[in-house]
């Protein structure tokens, strides 16, 4: 009887020990592994160069030799010549660890941010392997982990011809308080005006006491709404996305213009954003900075899809508005939307156009509207 | 090609022959006695198997590999590897032996382990760029002990004629051809063929000694069994083999700081971080601990600690600054845990910051909660929504 066994003990049952005690061994190990990743910053700007931290500690007193993880983050984070697989929008980047018995490696890497967006990576994979190949044990490993991506910031200085344009006070008919630093001409000196007032070279010309006559000025809240369409008759997807994103990077410096000047801000577009892609974008005014950040972050997830036709969009969006300054930046500009411009510049509003195509036609421009190429 | 595939892994070649050799001079020291021949050669094809694994793994399949791409850290790894490998296996073979051995097996161990240890030096001191004279010097140490060895120890000849029984595999494949249901002509000509030719008489021998091997196999698979069953005895052998490891292992790495590798793309800092360290700065709730405790006071306490501990665990994203009612309304991401938090938190409100007195059934009231609510916890399958870079890490849907 032995004698038929023998051979099955050592052909069959020995390696099969063997097999089995190297995958115990090899999943003690694995449940030991400890495994964190995170990206340094919370938020970045587009082309910005951050680092993603990779945490690996080998909790055991055997050590995990062959030891993976895999990346799944998005394409847009360009990491620094490695080799990475690109699935679709997912970019997967491998790599290799080898730890000794409580080993910890803490492992950098540099990336690029090339697009603007929401970035999450919820899961990497986690993947040990023993001796020969024997056994292998993967999991996938909940990081969650969040990078938000600005827009770029781009130059628009040549725009700006004078210090009111965009972000200067404007002048208003009636105010309580005149504008000390806003001159509107020279009137009669009366009794109670102060001395420093006068303005002595009106006085030589008219032959009696003349004093400076200030303006009444208003800050205006600035309303900036941008059209997703690149083009008019566009039905749902972006056709020219590379025109869209570079609108909304002009959206973005006019935020951070309105951030340095102070100016209360206002931002609406006819996209929705990944948090929910159903609804438009037209948020508060308000001047913070974290005001600002929080346009950003629109900016950042607003998703290349039109929900409501500009038109309407506009309308609503701007509906009972007085006093302010709008900007609308927008690829075309049609007939339909000239018309409530020139409703717009009726109820007292400044209305800037910046058109976001060189080559296209602005139809029937109502007197007032200003038009920027950018 | 031989010649250049020779001088690129021949380090890793010796280096995998000479983790076998302690076996070998062990083997050799109880050869010597021939009452002890059968455990021996069973040692020897479990210690083989095992320097196979240990040696040619480690010294030849990672050494390489790594080489290839060019990561010298390993290096280092190896000796101690190596050593902890023979300690590993020298221990597990402590086990099978009686204590009455204890002397002669000692002797034995320590021949093997100075050879080894002498032979170590002399191999791993070595490096590939040295010159060929520094090698071929450092090289003299360890063929000078195997020459002693060799002549001083003449049980070690005897190995090598004993290499052949490995042919006893296919022996016993014949054999049970033999005694097995097979036509009659097949196994008459078997048994003609162990009769009358001189492989067969051969073959006869060893059945011989395959019977004894047998039964000294059955003995010591029965042995295994009674030592499997004395639990504590092996619990205590593998906390002791463990510690043992660690402390080996603690002794290389002593004062060694953290290593920046830096390569194209990514920044490596590596450093050595014991599990025991960490464990003694935290305290760990577990149920048992929470049965053990009589003060009511406590009991309440340790029983919030417990799920707070278990919320930890699962990520929920509790900060030391919040308070129990936020606490309270943080854990109800957690499905059905809510019945059993909000008893618990009342309580433990009442004794943290009331400044009550609770008796002893409600401090088993809270201690049936908390149990209830880490069953809950460990059950429930939770994403966590926190960020691990993010300012604030618990967000609210």
């Amino acid at each position: 009887m032995f004698i038929l066994l023998t051979p099955i003990v050592v052909l069959i049952v020995l390696p099969w020990l063997f097999w089995q005690t190297v995958k115990a061994v090899n999943r003690y190990i694995f449940n030991r592994l400890e495994y964190s990743c995170r990206f340094v910053v919370n938020k970045a700007h587009e082309g910005d160069v951050i680092y993603l931290i990779e945490e690996i500690h080998n909790n055991c007193f055997l050590p995990a030799k062959r030891l993976m993880t895999s990346i799944h983050a998005s394409r847009w984070l360009e990491f620094a010549t490695t080799q990475s697989t690109l699935v679709g929008l997912t970019r997967v980047v491998t790599s290799e660890f080898s730890l000794k018995a409580y080993e910890r490696i803490r492992r950098t890497w540099y990336l690029r941010c090339a697009k603007r967006g929401v970035y999450e990576i919820k899961n990497n994979t986690l993947t040990l392997a023993s001796i020969f190949g024997l056994s292998v044990q993967s999991a996938a490993i909940p990081v969650n982990t969040k990078l938000i991506v600005y827009p770029e910031i781009v130059d628009l200085r040549y725009l700006i011809l004078s210090g009111n344009d965009f972000f200067g006070d404007t002048v208003v008919r009636r105010w309580i308080l005149d504008d000390p630093f806003i001159t509107a001409g020279a009137r009669e000196y009366l009794p109670g005006d102060p001395m420093n007032r006068i303005h002595w070279a009106a006085t030589a010309r008219q032959n009696t006491v003349m004093v400076r006559k200030n303006d009444y000025t208003a800050k205006l809240d600035i309303l900036v709404l941008l059209n997703i369409q690149s083009r008019d008759n566009e039905y749902e997807d972006v056709i020219d996305k590379d025109l869209i994103e570079y609108g909304i990077k002009v959206a973005a410096t006019v935020f951070d213009l309105a951030l340095k000047n102070g100016a209360r801000i206002q931002f609406g577009c006819n996209a929705g954003t990944e948090e929910d892609r159903t609804k438009t974008v037209l948020t508060e005014s308000d001047a913070s900075s974290n005001h600002i950040q929080h346009l950003l972050t629109i900016l950042s997830g607003l998703v290349l899809k039109n929900v409501r036709y500009f038109e309407e969009f506009l309308k609503n969006a701007t509906e009972n508005k007085r006093d302010a300054e709008i900007l609308i930046l927008t690829s075309y500009m049609n007939l339909e939307m000239t018309d409530i411009v020139r409703d717009l510049i009726r109820a007292r509003n400044r209305v800037k156009i910046l058109m976001l195509d060189p080559y296209a036609r602005a139809f029937a421009m109502p007197v007032g509207a200003d038009l920027y190429y950018v | 090609m031989f010649r250049e595939h020779f001088k690129d892994y021949r380090f890793a070649f010796l280096r995998g022959l000479l983790t076998i050799y302690p076996f070998i001079l062990l083997i050799d020291a109880r050869i010597a006695k021939r009452n002890t021949w059968y455990p021996e050669f069973l040692m020897f094809l479990f210690c083989s198997l095992f320097a196979f694994v240990a040696g040619i793994a480690y010294e030849g399949y990672y050494y390489n590999r790594q080489k290839q791409k060019e990561y010298p850290t390993l290096r280092k790894f190896r000796p101690t590897a190596a050593l902890g490998a023979v300690i590993f296996a020298v221990l597990l073979y402590g086990i099978l032996l009686k204590i009455e051995e204890l002397p002669r097996v000692t002797y034995a161990l320590s021949r093997g382990m100075v050879a080894y240890l002498f032979m170590g030096i002399a191999f791993f001191a070595r490096d590939a760029k040295k010159e060929k004279k520094t090698d071929f010097l450092l090289a003299v140490p360890s063929l000078i002990i195997t020459i002693l060895l060799y002549f001083i120890f003449p049980g070690t000849r005897r190995i090598y004629g004993n290499l052949a029984m490995l042919t006893l595999v296919f022996h016993g494949i014949l054999y049970t051809v033999c005694h097995t249901r097979v036509p009659d002509r097949i196994r008459e000509s078997y048994k003609r063929f162990q009769s009358k030719h001189r492989i067969g008489a051969l073959l006869k021998k060893w059945s011989a000694f395959f019977n004894k091997a047998w039964q000294y196999a059955v003995e010591l698979f029965k042995s295994i069994g009674k030592a499997l069953k004395s639990i504590t005895v092996n619990f205590t052998l593998f906390k002791g083999m463990k510690r043992l490891i660690v402390g080996i292992y603690r002794f290389f790495r002593k004062d060694k700081g953290t290593k920046i590798s830096k390569h194209s793309d990514y920044i490596d800092e590596i450093d050595t971080l014991f599990g025991e360290d960490r464990m003694n700065n935290e305290i760990r709730y577990t149920v048992r601990g929470l049965m053990k405790i009589k003060d009511p006071v406590k009991k309440v306490r340790y029983a919030f600690g417990l799920v707070m501990w278990n919320l930890k665990e699962k990520k929920v994203g509790i900060k030391y600054y919040d308070t129990v009612p936020v606490i309270e309304e943080k854990s109800k991401v957690i499905e059905n845990l809510d019945p059993y938090m909000k008893p618990l938190c009342e309580l433990y409100q009442d004794v943290r910051y009331g400044d009550r007195k609770v008796n002893a059934l409600s401090s088993e009231q809270a201690a049936d909660l908390a149990i209830s609510a880490d069953e809950t916890i460990k059950a429930s399958y939770y994403q966590p929504k926190t960020y691990a870079n993010s300012d604030f890490d618990f967000r609210r849907e």
